[in-house]
């Protein structure tokens, strides 16, 4: 065994705690880069992949099943444009009653998912094999329901009980439950809630031979309707449209990850390398020695290396297996909301990156200072070790002493500037954690905000859909129904606006709208006639802007409305307008209202509420449902949850940052501790001393933390709306940080810092002031 | 007589209780006013005595008691209370803070005993000047000489008007001159009614400063007799 090789190992046997704290460091660094960089991979054209894997359809049409039949159907996969096909399979809306709620599900008859063209991914549970078992897709399954559930539908439906023994997903289409063919009934008896009829449709899914462009895909819908009876067609899907709506879903969730995963990867940098200069630095004395004893500046280095590399390529080894798996979870998350089948991600060459850079900068930041110490003369590194330290340090023990602050804290004060370097780097450390948790919890709130102004729970918490009864018997119904505390009728409808080549939903409320609780971004509520509010994108589309006049066309009739407001609004693709009902009566006079937004009263559980108003009501009179999930909240969920395990991982390597710092510095200044010892120091003063050394770290990266956390909070929720549906925000959603939060926020960074500093603080007090004096 | 400090039946271990014992069964009495000089080879329990003393360190077994104070009772945080007010503590190498003036390095005791700034400088102050180093009160160690540390680190110990003065090897670092500078100032200090407990290889020393001597061979008491020589 050669010289260096054997002092390696003794060094390593005997500095067990610096070996620790680089596995530790590393680990986590690793661990932080791994899981970043896994998200950001995984939610980089997650759709392609998921479309590859699926051999997703370019074009899903749906058929009218008494216009066409099966065999008709089947023939369409021999047409020009179509390489391959699966189906036609037969689905229904059916309404079922799933607990205490009730739904419209829409199922469909599958006999197997591994179809030729979008082949389903079975998540969980297996497919259904006999009658009464049903498969539900991802969609739903989020949203309370799972495995083993039973779903109960109408006797006169003619479909059994189901219960759910899979959960699958299936890439862009909007199936919710899948039974066995034979399961479905051909048609429903009565007109049900929300659904244009009760007959069955057939969809058919096909890959095209040319599905590069939507003329393409429009190219080939063309040929298929030709090829049916007219009419037959009830709708058809453009993969294209819903790759884009999954290019936005990842566009928000790829400024956040970007930010956070830099944030990430620069403390983890910055940990790593002041950890292993430290370790290094700690050792000069050990360095001066060798070189006494005949070791070359090259087998120095060396030894060096291997001291560090040791633990940090444990690190690496234990670290990244920690972060696939770590992400693992999240990444079900994303591909949940992004609605794809779930899949074990690694992130291969991003990960090996990860690897290779956290390697390199061990490599580097061992080498720097034990090159520069090869460099000096043996006596000269040995003398360095030994010779008293004044400099900074001193000076601002010299300013801080006369502070009545009590001398424990002005003795650990001026200990911050003993290494400046290492404390600008734990100070970084310190801003980037506090920046993180000051972003994501603004964020979290913000996200919670904007949920709750988009679903407006607070102000709507039932809407009724009115079926085969008139505008003013539901009304009645609504105004008797005890917990009713008001309601307005509406209606939507579709009309052409100036400068927009597409249908505008005009939403007409009859009565006073103003409590439905939209959030406003400039200017105010509609007052009457002639008024109206649009949310941020149709007033980019159209160019209006407040104040100005618009002219609304329907069949012929016109109307002009005032622009008086812009309001944050996510319904219909943010094309809309909401005015007063004598803006409707003038394009239609007819008009009725079959739409309900309901406000209880305090104490009424709204849930309970809709299903008393649907028992007082005959059947088919109207549909109550509560007001509550959309698509957005689960977004909104896996951003919160993806903040708040990098914020998490991010404070973890500050708080390791801060405590190989203190545990450094504690080293270095052993001999100081003993000596305020023996002349009478406390255990509780030391620790004071200890924990005062990173108040200053802790309190600068807590102030310089915060502001920087909130201009990122504003710059991301401003890129994350304008991306996801090109909305303005209201101010009050980005002044979500109160003084009693910033507060909290500023004790964050020095909870963090003394949270790092105890454990170091703790082993100070106890150390045996003999034993570091008497080594001297 | 009164007696400042008495060991009975010490005795302390390193380690396993299989080991030597750095002190076996020590019984020693020390009288309040005198200079004491603990000698004996190296190895012989010199140091480990003083740190017992001092309340540096615990006995494995027997009582220690210094002004009434029966350190074996004590807590960690009564016995730094105890280092603070009771002892000062004289160094081989001073082990002054290097990041400490001289003046802040004499501050130090009160400052953690929690006596006002100001009323700790003048005192501060006053003792400096009373050792003939006033002019390098804003100095820094490696500024000083190995007289100078010395006697700064003289001051700090007496900072807090201790009872009971341990000197380890004080002049063990120092030329003659230095040396003899520095044992004069203790023998000033003894004059004023000081308790000196001093340990030292040199039997001049001894011989020339010491009141009583004890010597220790192998952690036990080889003899307790008073110096040859009176002290001056």
């Amino acid at each position: 065994m050669s010289a260096a090789l054997r002092k390696t190992i003794a060094d390593l046997r005997r500095r067990k705690l610096q070996s620790a704290v680089i596995f530790l460091v590393v680990t986590l660094s690793v661990f932080a880069g791994t899981l970043a960089l896994s998200l950001l991979v995984e939610a980089n054209g997650p759709f392609d992949r998921a479309f590859q894997q699926a051999n997703g359809a370019h074009l899903t049409v749906t058929f009218d099943s008494r216009q066409v039949s099966a065999a008709q159907l089947r023939s369409t996969a021999n047409l020009p444009p179509v390489t391959s096909a699966s189906g036609p399979y037969r689905s229904l809306g059916v309404p079922v009653s799933v607990g205490p709620g009730e739904q419209v599900l829409q199922i469909q008859g599958r006999e197997r998912p591994d179809t030729t063209v979008d082949r389903l991914a079975l998540e969980e549970g297996r497919w259904a094999q006999k009658t009464g078992e049903v498969v539900i897709s991802t969609h739903i399954a989020g949203h309370g329901l799972g495995l083993g559930d039973l779903f109960i539908s109408d006797s006169t439906t003619g479909m059994p009980s189901l219960r759910v023994v899979g959960i699958a997903t299936a890439v862009a289409d909007p199936v919710d439950a899948w039974v066995l063919p034979a399961q479905l009934p051909v048609s429903l008896p009565a007109p049900i809630a929300g659904k244009p009829a009760g007959y069955a449709t057939y969809s058919m899914y096909y890959r095209l031979t040319r599905a590069s462009t939507d003329a393409d895909i429009n190219t080939a819908t063309n040929a298929i309707a030709a090829a049916v009876p007219n009419g037959a067609i009830v709708s058809s899907q453009n993969y294209l449209e819903v790759k884009r709506q999954a290019g936005i879903t990842e566009a928000v969730m790829i400024p956040f990850l970007l930010a956070l995963s830099g944030f990430a990867l620069v403390a983890a940098a910055l940990i790593v390398a002041n950890v292993v200069t430290g370790a290094v630095i700690a050792g000069a004395r050990d360095l001066g020695i060798m070189k006494a004893v005949g070791f070359t500046p090259a087998q120095l280095a060396g030894v060096l290396l291997a001291e560090v590399l040791a633990p940090a390529v444990l690190g690496c080894v234990v670290g990244m297996p920690l972060g696939i798996l770590a992400s693992q979870p999240l990444i079900k998350d994303a591909a949940t909301a992004f609605g794809l089948p779930v899949t074990f991600a690694v992130a291969g060459p991003a990960d090996v990156l990860c690897l290779l850079g956290a390697l390199a900068i061990v490599t580097l930041a061992a080498l720097v200072p034990s090159v520069r110490a090869g460099r000096i003369p043996a006596a000269q590194v040995i003398a360095g070790a030994m010779s008293p330290r004044t400099g900074a340090s001193a000076r601002v023990n010299r300013l801080f002493a006369p502070l009545p602050l009590g001398r424990a804290v002005t003795l650990g004060g001026a200990l911050t500037f003993a290494r400046p370097l290492r404390s600008l780097m734990t100070l970084i450390a310190v801003l980037l954690g506090v920046a993180s948790v000051t972003f994501a919890t603004g964020l979290q709130q913000s996200l919670t905000l904007v949920a709750a102004g988009i679903l407006r729970t607070g102000a709507v918490q039932v809407v009724v859909q009115r079926q085969g009864s008139s505008d003013p018997q539901v009304s009645t119904l609504i105004g008797r129904q005890p917990g009713t505390a008001r309601f307005v009728p509406e209606r939507e409808t579709d009309v052409s606006l100036n400068g927009v080549g597409q249908p505008v939903a005009l939403y007409s409320y009859r009565g006073d709208s103003s409590w439905l609780g939209y959030q406003l971004i400039h200017g105010r509520w509609f007052h009457g006639a002639g008024e109206a509010v649009a949310p941020s994108a149709l007033m980019a589309a159209a160019q209006l802007r407040v104040g100005k006049v618009t002219t609304l066309r329907m069949n012929g009739a016109l109307t002009s409305v005032r622009i008086v407001g812009v309001i944050l609004d996510q319904t219909n693709d943010n094309m809309l307008l909401r005015a007063d009902w004598s803006t409707l009566t003038q394009l239609d006079p007819t008009a009725e209202a079959d739409q309900y937004e309901v406000q209880v009263q305090p104490g009424t559980g709204a849930e309970r509420y809709g299903q008393a108003l649907m028992s007082a009501a005959s059947p088919n009179v109207l549909f109550a449902q509560t007001n509550g999930d959309s698509g957005a909240t689960s977004a909104f969920l896996l951003i919160d949850t993806v903040l708040a395990a990098l914020a998490l991982v991010l404070v973890a390597i500050a708080a390791a940052g801060v405590f190989n710092t203190v545990v450094l510095t504690t080293r270095e200044q052993a001999r100081e501790m003993a000596i305020l010892k023996a002349v009478g120091m406390s255990p509780r003063q030391t620790l004071t001393v200890v924990l005062s050394s990173v108040v200053l770290v802790g309190a600068a990266g807590g102030g310089l933390g915060i502001p920087a956390g909130m201009a990122l909070h504003r710059q991301i929720l401003t890129t994350m709306a304008q991306i996801a549906s090109r909305t303005e925000l209201p101010a009050s959603l980005s002044v979500v940080f109160s003084p009693t939060l910033l507060a909290a926020m500023l004790l964050a960074g020095l909870g963090l810092a003394l949270a790092g500093a105890f454990l170091p603080g703790q082993w100070a007090a106890r150390s045996r002031v003999t034993d570091v004096l008497h080594a001297e | 007589m009164d007696i400042l400090v008495e060991l009975t039946d010490v005795t302390k271990r390193y380690g396993s209780s299989a080991s030597q014992a750095a002190l076996d069964g020590l019984s020693l009495r020390i009288a309040a006013g005198q200079v004491t000089a603990v000698m004996g080879p190296s190895g012989s329990g010199k140091s480990t005595l003083l740190n017992l003393v001092a309340g540096l360190d615990r006995p494995t077994r027997g009582t220690i008691t210094v002004d009434g104070v029966q350190l074996n009772r004590l807590s960690e945080t009564a016995l730094a209370r105890y280092r603070r007010q009771r002892v000062g503590l004289i160094f081989q190498f001073f082990n002054l803070l290097n990041n400490l003036t001289a003046l802040d390095n004499v501050l130090i005791p009160a400052e953690l005993a929690g006596v006002p700034r100001r009323q700790a400088m003048d005192r501060g102050r006053q003792l400096l000047e009373q050792l003939g180093i006033a002019h390098q009160a804003r100095k820094y160690p490696a500024q000083l000489s190995g007289g100078e540390r010395q006697r700064v680190a003289v001051a700090r110990a007496i900072m807090n008007r201790p009872a009971l003065l341990l000197a380890d090897e004080p002049t063990g670092a120092l030329d003659t001159h230095s040396g003899e500078q520095v044992m004069d100032l203790l023998a000033d200090l003894n004059h004023a009614g000081q308790t000196i407990l001093l340990v030292t290889h040199d039997p001049r020393i001894a011989q020339r400063y010491a009141s009583s001597l004890v010597r220790l061979v192998d952690g036990q008491l080889a003899d307790d007799a008073p110096s040859k020589v009176a002290v001056q």
